[in-house]
């Protein structure tokens, strides 16, 4: 589907007619859907609500350069995937004088409950390609749920805690060893609130347990089902998230030694696990230290700083499983079989640290475009720029491990393990502001630790963040304001084009600047009751119009489907 | 932000020849054309000039030839170039419901008549919130000793017409296959907007 746009300004007192923009528009996400609906016969069944009825003026567009979604979206995300207009205007701003009719009606789209505390809200430029798709969703929500989860709708896909001795005692049962909570105090790489808090639970004793987060099958759709594993493993795979360690400086002895030292990110293989018959035949895991001069007094003296981590250890599972479990992973895999290629980055706004020969050379060198932050402080993302992303990847995984199928246990089950707080440091030298040991976590206080924005995808390495949608979409409704388009001004005037006409009279959006339209369809859901429009074609007004009663303004709209494939 | 793109449907088309033992074995594996003929059938349903049933402006027919030809053909196509033209030639005992319409060929309602095959509801699925899939089986009983190198998907009736005229929206030659009673063909279609 193509659209053409072309405005035409007229003249109230001469009647004089001025083209003044004629250009392509935007065809967004809300046509396809449509038309597959009709397709399939899944949506209304009545023709009317194919057609469009309804736009929509704003005083705002969108522009890489405002998109608040992400600090580093790339261009290509910003293609069809939207359902809102930037800026709708409301009936005050439309004015009462108009001939042309203000109504409202339930806008249709992708929502998100993302952060769970604002409720839902949507998202504009979300859906994800096919390849970043997870069979759970909502892996930025990292709210901690009670447990035994209740039923209901879903929340979260991340349950605090790995350390199964420590959870099974029954004092424990509903504690974490790992707490979580929304700090509007600190803002993300993304530049917004919340982030989320993580430290260990500060009401008992966890001495020698070492917990993280992880990805649950804990969770419960809206029609009931769970899900049997958290993820299924394919060809390539990676996990990323955005990490900001809190330090405490090193004459600061009562708290010193709560300063994090050691992180660890993971795709644990349940399967190889099972079959090996040792957990370690699963861990597909990179090993991280934060880094941070620690010779200052304090935080906030001129001179403290965090540096990117780096990045120490990159292991697959089969590499650790020997004797025994190399044996039975042989067993069940096939001789020869071994366990894919695990590998990890750090990136800082430069981009990555490392390259794929930094990661053959065990890290020891750094060569990627951020290769510079490593030296440079506070050079990550966000306000604070410290938080810096990690990722690892598990690659060209054998076909003999994709496939594997024992009658009891098959494919790989995969669950994602965060340990954030792995370590923290014993003490630290004054002077140098080294750490002379680590310990575990028995201190006051806790040690901390911001997350924020995980992303977990099929690729072979991390792609830029965006927010991430399940494969079973999340869709939503909300009440806005929309003009009314008259029976009449759609017609066809070409055999493959539908012409809409859109009337901005003398009277209506009077003293607003009009920088965006969107045109809708009216109801192709079939929504029963209020109308449901779907947005299906976008334009950005440049240069704005601004509106006074001197002036009307046309829209001519044209929109046609065409054929991308060559033969 | 780029404002200048179009919303492009492409679609993908897999055959394979399922054998009574349940080997199947993929013969062709492709892109295909949408044709002009799906902009004419949205244009009437959006402009509200065409059918006022829904199912109008379903894919509900397919037809099927023997003489595709992998140098003539695209968005423009309107026709197969040789389609099946005899009932009979589908087979007596075919399981395919076959009924004879004419089409819209180049904006005329004159093209044909043709026995078209009738795509059940239950072989429409949705694969995603943006793409469809069609699955059309020509069984062991249908077809047989025939040469086949095309075939095209129709929109049921855009013009909302008594009877119904359908128009082509999606084509594609194919390496030629010759039908027999030893295996069904199975053409996976995908429409992707």
């Amino acid at each position: 589907m193509r659209g053409k746009f072309k405005i035409r300004q007229l003249n109230k007192r001469t009647g004089e007619s001025t083209v003044i923009l004629e250009e392509s528009n935007q065809v967004s996400q809300g046509m396809k859907h449509a038309l597959v609906n009709i397709l399939c016969g899944g949506g209304s069944r009545e023709v009317e609500d194919y057609q469009f009825k309804y736009f929509q003026l704003g005083d705002q567009n969108y522009n890489l350069s405002t998109f608040d979604v992400s600090a580093d979206v790339p261009a290509s995300s910003l293609l069809s995937n939207f359902w809102t207009i930037k800026s709708p205007l409301d009936p005050s701003a439309y004015g009462t004088d108009s001939a042309v009719t203000v109504v409202k009606r339930d806008i249709y789209g992708l929502g998100s409950i993302i952060p769970s505390t604002r409720g839902k809200v949507f998202d504009n430029f979300v859906d994800p390609p096919d390849t970043t798709k997870l069979s759970c969703s909502y892996t930025n929500n990292f709210e901690s749920n009670p447990r035994p989860i209740p039923p209901g709708p879903r929340k979260t896909t991340w349950i605090p805690g790995c350390a199964n001795t420590w959870e099974k005692k029954a004092e424990n049962y509903f504690l974490h060893p790992l707490e979580l909570s929304a700090d509007y105090t600190v803002s993300g790489p993304t530049f917004t609130s919340p982030t989320w808090s993580i430290e260990y639970n500060s009401s008992s004793n966890v001495a020698g347990i070492t917990s993280c987060l992880r990805g649950s099958t804990e969770y419960i759709y809206n029609d009931g089902r769970k899900p049997s594993y958290w993820n299924q493993g394919k060809k390539n795979q990676t996990l990323s998230v955005y990490y900001m360690p809190e330090y405490y400086a090193s004459s600061l002895a009562s708290t010193s030694g709560s300063t994090p030292t050691v992180g660890k990110l993971m795709l644990y293989n349940r399967t190889a696990a099972v079959l090996g018959g040792d957990s370690v035949a699963g861990y597909n895991q990179v090993r991280f230290e934060y880094r941070y001069d620690l010779k200052y007094s304090s935080s906030s003296t001129p001179g403290a700083a965090w540096y990117p981590p780096e990045i120490t250890q990159a292991i697959d599972g089969y590499s650790q499983c020997t004797g025994d479990c190399r044996d039975k992973w042989e067993g069940s895999y096939g001789s020869g079989v071994t366990g894919g290629d695990v590998s990890a980055n750090v990136y800082c706004r430069d981009g990555a640290i490392y390259t794929p020969a930094d990661a053959e050379a065990d890290y020891a060198t750094r060569n990627g475009p951020g290769k510079d932050c490593f030296d440079t402080p506070n050079s990550g993302f966000g306000p604070s720029g410290n938080f810096y992303r990690i990722s690892v990847s598990w690659n060209n995984v054998p076909d003999e491990v994709i496939d594997v199928d024992t009658g009891l246990v098959s494919g790989i089950a995969l669950q994602a393990f965060n340990y954030p707080l792995f370590s923290r440091a014993l003490s630290i030298n004054p002077t140098t502001g080294a750490i002379t040991s680590t310990n575990d976590h028995e201190v006051t206080p806790r040690e901390q630790l911001y997350i924020a924005n995980l992303q977990f995808e099929y690729t072979p390495s991390a792609t830029p963040y965006q927010y991430i949608h399940a494969e079973k979409s999340y869709y939503i409704t909300s009440s806005q304001d929309f003009l009314v388009i008259p029976k009449g001004y759609t017609t066809s005037l070409n055999d493959n084009t539908a012409n809409v006409r859109l009337l901005i009279d003398e009277e209506l959006a009077n003293n607003q600047t009009i920088k965006e339209v969107g045109l809708f369809l009216k109801n192709p859901n079939g929504t029963a009751g209020i109308d449901n429009p779907f947005l299906t074609a976008y334009k950005v007004i440049s240069p704005p119009l601004a509106k006074n009663n001197e002036f009307s303004y046309i829209i001519d709209w044209e929109l046609s489907l065409i054929d991308s494939t060559t033969t | 932000m780029s404002n200048n793109t179009a919303l492009t449907p492409t679609g993908h088309l897999q055959i394979s020849k399922l054998y009574e033992n349940g080997e199947e074995e993929i013969v062709f594996d492709d892109h295909n054309i949408i044709t002009s003929g799906m902009g004419v059938g949205f244009s009437h349903l959006f402009a509200a000039s065409g059918g006022t049933q829904i199912t109008d402006y379903q894919i509900l027919n397919f037809l099927i030839g023997s003489a595709g030809n992998f140098n003539d053909y695209g968005a423009s196509t309107y026709q197969l170039q040789a389609p099946i033209t005899a009932e009979a030639r589908w087979g007596a005992d075919t399981t395919l419901f076959l009924e004879t319409l004419y089409t819209i060929e180049n904006g005329s309602p004159l093209g044909g008549p043709h026995p078209f095959a009738r795509i059940r509801f239950s072989n429409i699925h949705k694969v995603t919130d943006t793409s469809v899939r069609y699955t059309l089986v020509l069984d062991r009983a249908t077809l047989n000793n025939t040469a086949l190198s095309e075939i095209g998907l129709f929109m049921r009736n855009p013009r909302g017409q008594t009877p119904v005229i359908p128009i082509l929206v999606a084509y594609r030659p194919f390496t030629e296959i010759t039908k027999t009673s030893d295996f069904s063909l199975i053409f996976r279609w995908t429409l992707q907007f």
